[in-house]
């Protein structure tokens, strides 16, 4: 488990101090995959480095199983770093060393023995479905076989925590995928805790279980990944569903034609039930579809509706009611924006 | 016809003994720049700020002596070293004696190439290897050198092909060598030919050295 209590971390730059990370508290239990999603400068990659120290937090503690990681002396460290994995946006392999001398590495700074590292890089490639590149050199690989080397890599030396900086963020969308496939059944095969940074909304949705979202060096909401992203409450989380698409867009619409705009989320408890058309039936309102679509979290669909309410203000009233009523979440979108 | 056999003949005399002191002054130098240079670039290198192996004052006072050599004119350097000569190698003039102030002005260049070689790779790579938890001394050996090795031989090729030149500078002193013959017997002696031959022959000379670095550098990137 890491537990991340009260950690802040600040710079002194030309321009003064920078505060990257405020008081950051953060708990991540055994087995997840733990993603923490900003935009660009928003401390996440500060905050990941924090875990094993390749950036020094200013205050706080961070805690990997029981024991305090920011109290280690060098050689505590290194000893500690040789369980936690980690792959980097750049993949960052040593560019003179083959595959297999690459997943060797840490074996070989472990100090383990010729015929022990051979047995473990072989299990390895296989892992990650490069046994034949097994000789082959870097410059020699595609961005996404490139990756699975650092995967094995950092998994080499029996690493019980993954860390993930923009791991996909310089693949293509299908390699991305694949990669993103491997992570998952690293983490259910080999019960790898992963934690996981990035500004794709994509990759959370896709594999995360917990999500963090950080902006400005604090963390604005935590939980489940699909809790966070169908009930989206602090604007930069609306903001990444918004740039996916995935959110209403509603520019270019004369806002002032409408009487009352709801955005409306279906989860699945309520999702397979004729509300709308009920609510229609029993209160009169009348209805218009503006926009709807359907996304998924890990495989779990939710919907979103657009509607316009029209009639008088007591329908109006009563429609709102009937939707409170029956569990709907939804929101007023405001008109004068 | 026989005047060019006579040419040739007079130059296979005369050449043999100072191309050998231009080789073994040019190889012996070089070893030893590249052995006390190399270590010299990378500690300058990884003890800067923000680097695996932080030590500010070192990092200031190593520096400080690395301009210092570099910005004395070799003449002057080679006449400063006398002394030094005389104690390391028992003579002050001479082939051997030579060595020593070529030693001397080459370590901080080399230094200076390393430490720029080092300085180059990505700190992504170092990130990683930090991450899998490698101490200084490993990093030192099983990263930094290996990684930086290509640029590392260019950095020699470059010392080696500056060495050849302040090495006729050497002979002018008495050091001996092709840069000696040129002065002496093409200059001084008003032989052409000879001045032409010995320029061919740094020429080629040069040519080879870069050939060779560059066939090198090449079949280490991969």
């Amino acid at each position: 488990m890491i537990r991340i209590e009260g950690l802040s971390k600040s710079f002194v730059d030309k321009g003064g101090a920078v505060h990257a990370l405020k008081e950051i508290n953060l708990t991540i239990a055994n087995g997840n995959i733990y993603g923490i999603i900003g935009l660009s400068g928003a401390g996440k990659s500060t905050l990941i480095r924090c875990i094993n120290r390749l950036e020094e937090p200013t205050s706080g503690s961070i805690y990997i199983d029981g024991q305090d990681v920011t109290k280690l002396d060098n050689e505590q460290l290194n000893s500690l770093r040789r369980k936690i994995g980690m792959i980097f946006q750049h993949f960052n392999l040593l560019n003179r060393r083959s595959c297999y001398k690459n997943i060797a590495f840490p074996l070989e700074i472990a100090g383990y023995d010729k015929s022990t590292i051979d047995k473990r890089v072989d299990e390895l490639l296989e892992l990650v479905g490069l046994k034949d590149k097994k000789y082959s050199y870097p410059s020699q690989l595609s961005g996404g076989q490139k990756q699975r080397v650092a995967i094995a890599r950092a998994l080499a030396a029996k690493a019980e925590i993954l860390l993930c900086d923009e791991a996909t963020s310089a693949l293509d969308p299908d390699t991305t995928k694949s990669i993103l496939r491997l992570l998952k059944d690293i983490n259910t095969e080999l019960n790898i805790t992963v934690v996981l940074i990035t500004h794709q909304m994509e990759v959370v949705k896709e594999i995360c279980n917990k999500v963090a979202v950080i902006s400005e060096g604090g963390i604005v909401e935590q939980g489940n990944t699909f809790d966070i992203f169908s009930k989206p409450r602090h604007a930069v989380t609306k903001k990444f569903l918004k740039a996916e698409g995935t959110s209403p867009e509603l520019i270019g619409i004369d806002k002032s034609k409408y009487t009352k705009l709801l955005n409306i989320t279906f989860l699945e408890e309520n999702a397979y039930q004729p509300i709308i058309s009920d609510m229609v039936k029993s209160t009169n309102a009348r209805v218009n579809i503006i926009s709807g679509h359907i996304s998924s979290v890990q495989g779990k669909p939710y919907g979103n509706l657009v509607i316009d309410l029209d009639g008088d203000a007591l329908t109006i009233e009563n429609a709102l009611q009937y939707l409170k009523n029956n569990n709907l979440c939804f929101e007023e979108i405001d008109l004068s924006e | 016809m026989s005047e060019l056999f006579n040419i040739f003949n007079k130059l296979f005399q005369l050449m043999p003994k100072p191309f050998m002191e231009t080789i073994y002054m040019v190889l012996l130098s070089a070893i030893f720049s590249v052995t006390f240079g190399i270590p010299l670039g990378i500690v300058t290198a990884i003890s800067e700020e923000g680097h695996i192996w932080q030590h500010k004052k070192l990092n200031r006072i190593l520096n400080i002596l690395i301009n210092i050599t570099r910005s004395l004119p070799f003449i002057i350097l080679m006449i400063a070293v006398f002394p030094l000569s005389k104690l390391i190698v028992g003579k002050r003039i001479g082939t051997t004696a030579a060595i020593v102030p070529l030693t001397i002005a080459a370590i901080p260049f080399v230094a200076r190439l390393v430490e720029g070689s080092v300085k180059e790779l990505s700190w992504g790579i170092i990130e990683a290897a930090l991450s899998m938890g490698t101490n200084t001394r490993q990093l030192v050996f099983k990263v930094i050198i290996p990684e930086a090795f290509p640029s590392i031989i260019s950095g020699i090729t470059l010392t080696i092909i500056n060495l050849i030149s302040y090495s006729a500078m050497a002979g002018a002193i008495g050091g001996g060598g092709l840069g000696d013959l040129a002065i002496r017997f093409g200059y001084q002696g008003f032989q052409q030919d000879v001045l032409i031959a010995t320029v061919i022959v740094l020429v080629l000379i040069v040519q080879l050295v870069q050939y060779l670095g560059n066939t090198v550098y090449k079949n280490l990137l991969r």
